[in-house]
């Protein structure tokens, strides 16, 4: 199990502030975070993110900030919509999370990529996320194939 | 001279936060006022000069004269560079 993929992370000093944004019913912009769980999307010191209060509804291939039950403040894709909670998946994690609705802080409502500004409502942004998705299956049977090649053939 | 309309100051995480209206706070361009930069900016919501702000910094606080002359101008300075005053 690769354990050493980072997830992504927002800095605790950025918190209050993010937090007392939010509460005003603002977005806050633009956001640096820590970590590679959410590559090839958000590249750590290169790419940020705007953050949104939470809509009514979240919904599938939403990436919502969330905050884990140790504090940490996490941002992974809804890849699916329980009755009462997420399922969250890195773009560059293979384990599922269950999230309740009450973990959720915010949501990302468009990310910078460089200097370039794209709206999470980008076609070709939800198309990625859609194809990367369906993706899953195969990339992890692939990094499974390698990771037995490395150990059969080290 | 006065403050151009469309900025808010809120109090946000304990600072005082310049904050254009209706829009969202963004890091980049981030401005924080201290105690006497936010008084000074609350009188700039009206018409003003600087003689009237280094009064009402003289009623407010307890500086002297030529001290709070010097603040005034280098605050002004700073809002006119940033192209905050109309």
């Amino acid at each position: 199990m690769n354990s050493s993929v980072e997830h992504i992370i927002i800095e605790e000093e950025l918190i209050p502030l993010l937090t007392d944004t939010l509460a005003m019913g603002q977005k806050i912009r633009y956001l640096p975070f820590r970590g590679v769980s959410m590559l090839p999307m958000l590249r750590q010191g290169k790419d940020s993110v705007e953050l949104a209060p939470l809509p009514e509804k979240l919904h599938k291939y939403d990436l919502p900030l969330y905050r884990y039950p140790n504090g940490k403040y996490v941002m992974h894709r809804i890849v699916g919509v329980k009755e009462d909670h997420y399922l969250c998946l890195g773009d560059n994690t293979y384990r599922y999370e269950h999230i309740k609705p009450e973990q959720m802080i915010a949501v990302v409502s468009a990310f910078k990529r460089g200097d370039k500004r794209i709206e999470a409502t980008n076609f070709w942004y939800r198309l990625y996320s859609r194809v990367w998705y369906w993706c899953y299956p195969a990339r992890k049977l692939l990094r499974m194939g390698k990771s037995w090649l490395r150990r059969r053939f080290k | 001279m006065k403050i151009k309309n469309g900025f808010v100051l809120r109090q946000v995480a304990g600072q005082t936060v310049v904050l254009p209206a209706d829009s969202a706070l963004d890091l980049n361009m981030m401005i924080t006022l201290n105690e006497t930069g936010a008084f000074l900016w609350e009188r700039l919501q009206n018409d003003t000069d600087e003689a009237a702000l280094v009064v009402a910094l003289l009623e407010e606080y307890d500086v002297d004269e030529e001290t709070a002359k010097q603040s005034v101008q280098a605050f002004v300075k700073k809002l006119s560079d940033n192209e905050f005053l109309c």
